[in-house]
């Protein structure tokens, strides 16, 4: 009994004694119930309806009337975007339910027209009935829809997500594992560069990452239809090998920085979720908090799924270089700061 | 620890080496000696004597809180170690589960740049039958001797040896002890270890090194010549032991731990 209590004791002291992991076990739980609870504290996002306002200068009168009249109903989430093409392709890509257009450059007058896939028609019925004025409901428009549409919007994420695991996890409990087992000293030991073998490990790591991105792009192709061309192709790849560069230079910095590879993968956890929550992996940034959207919008992993999204020709209106420059310009700030952080901490406490 | 055939190859003068935030704990201190060779010399001591802190400061990996070290008769520069002369192997030495004794090999024969490449690892090693056994899966005794072997594969001056037979059995001890021996006819090993009857038999010189200090240090036989008469035990020969417990027994409690 007493060797019990002892065990127990002894487990529970490898939590306590070290303020970090005792931060990780208690802090963490309570920081993720805040941030979440904050978050969805209208609802879940996918309670909402997302619907899109497309509106030229002209049309800014009537905009106001759809806002007005649209946000008697909480349940609808109302974007304004600037362009019709990109409307279009977010409908396609699941990612809205219904797009609202003001002056159609095909229509005689600047009506109203609404756009619905094929799932999306009772919400776009219920929304001609409100927009009516009295007058006759709008015309609804109903386009086709890709079979898998969500999937369209969930690749890049889900790739995103490979890329974060394999940059952050692989490198940083690689490193960690080899500080334990003693092989940084041992090869510390000889004549060996520390750059030949940190630049190993960026090889190594980087070719396994990019082999799993191209497996999920000919699943994607072949089990789901992606319109991923040749280009596209490319682009992805591009795209995951400098994601893989940014999240490793992380994973080095954090494996610099805690000794045991038990608590660095507790350390990555918890640092996984608020890269994956807050990222548009998974749902939009304009259904966060603003305070919350703010953060999302200065992530890395936020950076890397819109690069990512680009690679998707939905209708090729999202490949934009407005869209690219701001995204690729925070993800190399990430990566710069990473490394320079990192190589700093590894030269002196790489052996501790 | 000097003759006529020896040159000088480590040599210390003052060093201490603390540790803690304001330097509170002491693991070396004040430490002068001069080291020459080729020959084997052995750093003894109990647990906690300092032994794997000396031999982290003058293998380059730690910087000595204050003293000064000189390597093959040039000033210590860590940035500048001459890595190429040197062979080590740890106390605890890195078992990499996914590796065969083939990658083991060719990986250190890589890094050293060895002509004759990973086999000459393993046939020094004597593990040719077992080139594709994960090095995991070698007995006690086969790892030492490649761990041993991937050291001395670039034929370093200086080798140094942190408890080479702390988990092996009599056997397999006496095999490394042999193999030490036969190394320090050509070059300088130095042997870390709190076994004093595996120092006895194979160290030329040693260096007692208790509670952080040197107790004492020379040639086996000078050691053991200068103990007096009645030091020892009656009714057989004197051996290593027998000059650890005398010099050292101001620093030792009376089963032989740190006072």
């Amino acid at each position: 009994m007493r060797a019990f209590y002892l065990l127990c004791r002894m487990r529970a002291l490898e939590v306590l004694r070290n303020r970090a992991s005792v931060g990780f076990f208690l802090g963490l739980p309570l920081l993720l119930l805040v941030a979440l609870g904050t978050m969805f504290a209208d609802g879940h996002p996918f309670e909402r309806k997302q619907v899109a306002l497309v509106a030229g200068p002209h049309a800014a009168e009537q905009a106001q009337f759809i806002r007005s009249a649209l946000a008697a109903y909480p349940e609808v989430h109302l974007t304004l975007l600037p362009d019709r093409q990109m409307a279009l392709g977010q409908l396609r890509g699941h990612m809205l339910e219904s797009v609202l257009v003001l002056g159609e450059p095909s229509a005689a007058s600047p009506g109203l027209r609404i756009y619905a896939g094929k799932r999306g028609r009772l919400l776009a019925t219920a929304l001609a009935g409100v927009l009516a004025q009295g007058g006759a409901p709008p015309p609804i428009e109903t386009i086709p829809t890709p079979r898998f549409g969500y999937v369209h919007h969930l690749f890049s994420g889900l790739l995103a997500f490979s890329i974060l695991t394999a940059g952050l996890l692989g490198m940083g409990s690689a490193l960690a594992r080899y500080r334990q087992n003693q092989l940084l000293k041992k090869l510390a030991l000889t004549p060996l560069r520390q750059s030949t073998f940190v630049a190993a490990q960026l090889v190594a790591r980087s070719l396994l990452g990019l082999l799993q991105v191209v497996v999920l792009i000919v699943a994607g192709r072949l089990l789901f239809a992606l319109p991923i061309s040749w280009a596209g192709a490319l682009w992805l790849l591009g795209v995951s090998g400098f994601g893989l560069l940014t999240f490793m230079g992380l994973g080095f910095l954090v494996a610099t920085l805690i000794r045991s590879e038990g608590l660095l993968l507790e350390v990555v956890s918890a640092l996984m979720t608020p890269l994956v929550l807050l990222s548009e992996m998974f749902f939009p940034l304009s259904e966060l908090p603003r305070p919350l959207a703010w953060l999302g919008e200065a992530l890395p992993s936020t950076q890397l799924v819109r690069l990512l999204r680009l690679g998707i020709d939905l209708d090729g209106s999202l490949s934009s270089p407005m869209l690219v420059a701001p995204c690729v310009s925070i993800l190399a700030l990430w990566l710069c700061l990473g490394y320079l952080a990192a190589v700093r901490s590894f030269k002196s406490r790489w052996l501790d | 620890m000097n003759t006529s055939s020896q040159r000088e190859v480590i040599s210390v003068d003052g060093l201490s080496m603390r540790y803690g935030d304001s330097g509170q704990i002491i693991a070396l201190s004040e430490l002068s000696l001069t080291l020459t060779g080729p020959q084997v010399i052995g750093v003894l001591g109990p647990n906690g004597a300092g032994k794997t802190t000396l031999l982290e400061i003058l293998e380059g990996l730690r910087e000595p809180t204050s003293g000064k070290v000189r390597l093959f008769g040039e000033p210590l520069d860590r940035r500048r170690y001459p890595r190429q002369r040197i062979g080590a192997v740890l106390q605890r030495e890195p078992v990499l589960e996914f590796l065969t004794v083939r990658d083991y090999a060719a990986l250190f024969a890589a890094i050293y740049r060895v002509p004759g490449g990973g086999p000459q690892i393993i046939g020094r090693a004597r593990l040719e039958a077992r080139a594709d056994t994960p090095i995991d899966r070698l007995s006690g005794g086969e790892a030492q001797r490649l761990f041993i072997a991937a050291a001395i594969a670039h034929e370093p001056e200086l080798l140094f040896l942190d408890e080479p037979t702390a988990h092996l059995d009599p056997e397999n001890k006496a095999q490394i002890g042999v193999l030490v021996r036969e190394l320090g006819k050509q070059r300088t090993v130095i042997l870390c270890t709190h076994d004093l009857d595996e120092a006895d038999k194979v160290c030329d010189s040693v260096v007692f090194l208790v509670g952080g200090r040197v107790q004492a240090s020379g040639s086996r036989q000078e050691l053991l010549d200068a103990m007096p008469e009645a030091a020892g035990r009656a009714g057989r020969e004197r051996r290593l032991e027998d000059a650890f417990f005398h010099y050292c027994a101001a620093s030792l409690t009376a089963a032989g731990e740190l006072r």
